[in-house]
């Protein structure tokens, strides 16, 4: 049997695990603008895929879905020229819509929207936008402000429209750098959604493929705390050596995980980095504990608090804190000195 | 003339698939001769079983190839909706009718409509099946035979399950009255019965003087029929008898062995003696204890009764599932149940009996179909071969489950597959099978037969021919004996001659400088590859180590391995792009410059593409449009899964780049087709430093490094390639090993130099001075490593 892992590219179909409840809220729920949040390897990108593959797959579902990756757009005609690449990406798009991308070729990404919106209504869809690494709009915006206003009034469309946007948390700086006087560009895309690790039961399938003893598989889960990325990465590297110990030694050392946490550590704001570190240098310290040593007020601590658990950088049982999962945290304890180092504001 | 066209004519009347597919779609389907349409198709599935878009077929000539979907719609023809919704449902199977938005929601609607037209027919069966049960069931229930009206109106219950509410209401009403006239019918016949056994059993008892155990069946007989003349008469007649016949200090006795009976519990036996106390009707007593008595023993009765009578259903009900009669076991079950309407086995082998009553009915709607054969492998109902096995691959189909699918080759059974059972105990419809057998020399008949749950079976037929190798023909083994003879002695003196030529010639086999590209002077490096072509079908990778140490070799070496790799449901299509010398604004177009040239496309192929090799504008987009194409054009050269494998040299390039053109190669990555797309990227090191919004580029990629060689793959690549020729003497080969430090490139420069100074003095064997000659020169030759890792850090 070869390696069933796959660590990096995205999955979908059958390769995807778990996120069952996500999933159903996206296309079943009542909202027609939502953000997802997650930490970088957190599944982002093969959530959006698996959206597009569920729609296109089954017969009953009323949406037509456009994957749009923005990234590298830059500025407005990076962002249009994107939007046309995706049309001429997705056949199954075209042919449900019968939209040609030649025809949309100049048009600034609000017009091309709005058209592709029309053209999937006339031809019965609604249309499901899935747009990938939201956080290029701050560099978009910061050519050209009033794109963001108008992207808005053509995301905020619905319910013929359902946009979904991913990003890292770095997107909730967006209007802080608008200087326009007009509705903030997240308005009506929050709450953010999270997306979270897995849960227990849906890694120990994935962790099924393997076919590992149940006692490696429960290790790896633990390990990994259900992180997808290192899940697949262990499981990957685990498959091919069949040695678990030496497996997790080389990975907790591996300078491509190193620098991964680094640049998770760098997008980081100085409060929750703070917190982090603490919590590193003292695993199962108490809340109150915390928001006095990093001198964070308690009001805002919570806020991080709840913000690093949920993207899978901390963990809490009965009120104790810890890292998220023993790699991130022997990284911290190994360089807690890089770590901190990020507070001088450069990124990787 | 004319022999020679009537013997071509053959070779003309050979007919390919799309012969036999355009025939069935474009004549035979329009004429409505479905049947004919039908075997044609099955002909072209014969020949080409797998669907797909753009199938090339004559000339230039491509045409949508989904030969299910069409047998589907002359099924519809037909009007057998249901073969119509498999055959559907096949085509949506194979995938590629998904490719395409617009012919799939033709396949949808079609099988909607199919399915609407199979519902109509159903209910309209379905009526019919329950008006004749219920016709059926009035005309038993007039002639009183209750048990089978109910196994009608079973039926007629499941018949009406999907048909209007006053139906299933009219079924269930019917069905409660005769189940009542059944429970008054078969109480009355008890109660007949048993009053005829208790008055027969008084009467005997009575002639013969045994007067209390007559009066407690004359008791039996008024309880059921309290005006029972005969019964009160003769129990009048024994009461006077006891009375006459003993003393009242007797009967007093009586009483009191009664009491102490009912008080032990022993109700039965103590109806004997307060029978004959009660005689007396001055015992008041008596008569009170007896009626106690009677009724407990009547309910230990009714319990014995109850118990036999569950026992008996029981049993009838087993028997008639033995006999296959679900209905008739069903109304035995439901009797049960009304007696006992606790008993678990009951309610399960009810529920089994209502569920095989409901697939009878269901057989009698839908006909068993027998199962579809499907082949990957062989191709052709003839094939010549010549290799000792041959793999049979294939899906077999039913509409009721598929129990087995058998092997036989020459007439004798040479294996089988079953399905595995489910979990959820639902039967399999489609079984997959893939079976690798033997081959005789010469004619091999395998014939392969799936039956179905109910042992309707379909054959096919391959006849297989395997040639014989030499080898393994009878003139080898003389022939091998007398060359091996001949060899040995020509051995030698060829031995002794090729060293002489390699010294006149200056032979020197190793190579200092360029890439090696020849797989006989490619060593190690095992692990690595197997690690690579194990996960390389899912992930991407990065492939890095200091300069020179061979990542450039490994490349060639893995595009060779991925070209000839068989053993998978994956085809690889290697290629490699050398990104040495490519400027950030050229790049993605010698990208696909050096794809299109590995890929070897037809011009037509070619023509599909924006890139064309003179040309300025060719951005990430054109990159990612163009790859798109060739993924699709790949997947016309192989029925596997396509992966093509772009395998990216020197790409430290990459460093020097923007980081908006590493975004455009990664943005490549995510698009819904890179499914088809893997990259191995070898370099020295990645530029870390990332500045923009949004993830890094080669945060995909798993790295792997490539270290140097292991002591034992070193001093094969120093002695292998001369092996023959020179020798190396052992203290020749360690200072090698010594000062290349396992660096391949290192090694095959000190051989290169230790090689040329032995030829220059005229000796076929290196030695310890000739290595320690060249050393200084040739380490001095060699870069600093550190100095070009240092360069691309952070």
């Amino acid at each position: 049997m070869r390696n069933p892992f796959i660590a990096g590219s995205f999955v979908r179909a059958e390769n995807f695990f778990g996120r069952d409840a996500l999933l159903r809220e996206i296309l079943d729920g009542p909202r027609n603008s939502l953000w997802v949040v997650g930490a970088r390897r957190l599944g982002k990108t093969s959530l959006l895929k698996q959206l597009e593959y569920v729609a296109q797959e089954s017969s009953q579902s009323p949406w037509v879905p456009l994957y749009w990756d923005i990234q590298g757009a830059a500025d407005p005609r990076g962002l249009a020229d994107l939007l046309i690449e995706a049309v001429e990406d997705s056949e199954p798009f075209r042919r449900a819509t019968g939209v040609v991308a030649d025809d949309l070729e100049g048009a600034p990404a609000h017009e091309i929207l709005a058209i592709l919106l029309r053209r999937a209504v006339r031809s019965g869809w609604r249309l499901l936008l899935l747009i990938d690494e939201g956080e290029e709009l701050i560099t978009v915006a910061g050519h050209d402000p009033a794109v963001l206003p108008r992207l808005r009034r053509v995301l905020q469309k619905g319910p013929e429209l359902r946009a979904v946007v991913t990003s890292t948390r770095r997107l909730a700086r967006i209007d802080e750098a608008s200087p326009l006087a007009t509705s903030p560009f997240l308005a009506g895309l929050i709450p953010p959604l999270y997306l979270t690790p897995l849960q227990q039961d849906e890694a120990l399938r994935l962790l099924d493929r393997g076919g590992f003893d149940a006692r490696d598989a429960r290790a790896i889960a633990e390990r990994t705390a259900c992180h997808p990325f290192l899940l697949q990465l262990i499981a990957s590297r685990f498959f091919e050596s069949r040695d678990l110990a030496a497996t997790l030694e080389q990975a907790a050392a591996d300078e491509m995980l190193a620098n991964f946490f680094l640049s998770d550590v760098h997008s980081m704001e100085a409060a929750e980095r703070d917190l982090l570190l603490r919590i590193a240098a003292e695993p199962g310290c108490d809340r109150s504990a915390l928001g006095a040593a990093a001198g964070v007020a308690p009001g805002r601590a919570d806020e991080v608090l709840l913000a690093l658990r949920m993207l899978g950088y901390l963990s809490e049982r009965d009120g104790r804190w810890t890292v998220g999962n023993w790699f991130f945290e022997r990284w911290l304890r190994r360089t807690p000195a890089a770590a901190g180092a990020a507070e001088a504001g450069g990124r990787p | 003339m004319a022999l020679c066209l009537a013997a071509a004519a053959p070779a003309y009347a050979v007919k390919e698939w799309y012969d036999h597919y355009l025939e069935a779609r474009d004549r035979l389907l329009p004429a409505r001769r479905y049947d004919e349409a039908l075997k044609s198709l099955q002909e072209a599935i014969r020949l080409k079983p797998t669907s797909g878009l753009n199938e090339r077929t004559y000339g230039l000539a491509f045409e949508n190839y989904l030969p299910y979907y069409q047998m589907g719609l002359c099924y519809m023809g037909l009007a057998d909706y249901n073969s119509a919704i498999r055959f559907f449902n096949m085509e949506e199977k194979q995938g590629a009718i998904r490719r395409d938005v617009n012919l799939q929601r033709e396949l949808i609607r079609k099988r909607q409509e199919a399915e609407d037209l199979e519902r109509q027919r159903l209910a309209r069966v379905q009526r019919q099946e329950s008006d004749r049960l219920l016709r059926e069931a009035a005309e038993l229930r007039r002639a009183r035979r209750f048990e089978d009206a109910l196994a009608r109106l079973a039926q007629a219950q499941k018949a009406a399950e999907n048909l209007d509410v006053d139906t299933q209401r009219q079924v269930a009403e019917t069905r409660d009255r005769v189940r009542a006239e059944l429970a008054a019918a078969q109480e009355a016949e008890v109660r007949a019965r048993r009053i005829e056994e208790a008055l027969g059993e008084a009467r005997r008892l009575l002639e013969a003087d045994s007067l209390a155990e007559a009066v407690v069946r004359f008791d039996v007989v008024l309880e059921l029929d309290p005006a029972h003349p005969e019964a009160s008469s003769g129990k009048r007649e024994a009461q006077q008898r006891i009375r006459a016949s003993q003393t009242r200090a007797e009967l007093q006795a009586r009483l009191q062995e009664g009491r102490a009976l009912l008080d032990a519990g022993r109700a039965e036996d103590a109806l004997r003696p307060l029978t004959e106390a009660a005689a007396d009707p001055s015992l008041r007593e008596a008569r009170e204890l007896l009626e106690r008595a009677q009724k407990t023993a009547e309910a230990l009765r009714a319990q014995r009764e109850l118990q036999a009578a569950v026992d008996a259903r029981m049993a009838a009900g087993e028997a008639r599932l033995g006999e296959r009669k679900w209905p008739e076991a069903q109304v035995q079950f439901e009797a049960v149940l009304r007696l006992d309407p606790g008993n678990a086995r009951a309610r399960e082998r009810l529920s089994f009996a209502e569920r095989m009553t409901g697939e009878a009915l269901f057989a009698r709607f839908l006909p068993n179909q027998p199962p579809l054969l499907a082949f990957f492998e062989p191709r052709q109902p003839r094939i010549e071969l010549d290799t000792p096995t041959v793999a049979v691959v294939g899906v077999a189909s039913d509409d009721r489950a598929v129990e087995r699918v058998e092997f036989v080759l020459a007439g004798r059974p040479v294996g089988q597959v079953v399905p595995a059972p489910r979990p959820d105990l639902q039967s399999q419809r489609n079984l997959r099978f893939d079976r690798v057998l033997d081959l005789a020399p010469g004619a091999n008949t395998i014939t392969v037969t799936a039956f179905d749950a109910q042992g309707v079976s379909v054959s096919e037929t391959f006849e297989v021919t395997r040639r014989l190798r030499f080898y393994e023909t009878e003139a080898f083994l003389p022939a091998a004996g007398a060359g091996a003879l001949a060899l040995i002695g020509i051995g030698l003196g060829v031995q002794r001659a090729r060293r002489s030529r390699a010294l006149r010639r200056r032979f020197n086999p190793y190579i200092a400088g360029a890439p090696v590209r020849e797989p006989d002077m490619f060593y190690g490096r095992e692990k690595l590859m197997a690690r690579i072509l194990n996960v390389l079908h899912h992930n991407s990778l990065m492939v890095t180590g200091e300069r020179r140490i061979g990542k450039t070799s490994f490349l060639y070496h893995l595009r060779r391995r991925l070209a000839e790799d068989e053993g998978t449901e994956y085809q690889f299509f290697p290629v490699l792009v050398d990104l040495q010398g490519v400027s950030e604004a050229d790049f993605f177009h010698s990208a696909m410059a050096d794809v299109v040239e590995g890929l070897a496309l037809s011009p037509e192929a070619a023509a599909a593409l924006r890139f064309r090799p003179e040309q300025d504008e060719y951005d990430g987009r054109d990159f990612s449009h163009d790859l798109q194409r060739l993924v699709e054009e790949l997947k016309k050269r192989t029925s596997r899964k396509v992966k093509l494998a772009l395998l990216i040299d020197e790409v430290d390039v990459l460093n020097e780049f923007s980081e908006r053109v590493n975004q455009r190669l990664r943005s490549i990555f995510m698009k819904t087709f890179s499914e088809h797309l893997v990259a191995v990227m070898s370099g020295v090191g990645i530029r870390r430093s990332w500045k923009s919004e949004g993830s890094p580029w080669y945060n995909f990629f798993d790295e792997v490094e490539i270290t140097p060689l292991s002591r034992e793959d070193a001093e094969a690549l120093v002695r292998e390639p001369v092996e023959g020729f020179f020798r190396f003497r052992p203290e020749a080969v360690q200072a090698i090993l010594d000062a290349a430090g396992g660096r391949p490139y290192l090694i095959q420069k000190l051989c290169v130099h230790a090689v040329n100074r032995m030829l220059e003095a005229g000796r076929t064997t290196i030695e310890r001075g000739d290595v320690d000659a060249i050393s200084p020169t040739v380490l001095a030759d060699i870069e600093e490593p550190a100095a070009d890792q240092r360069a691309v850090a952070d």
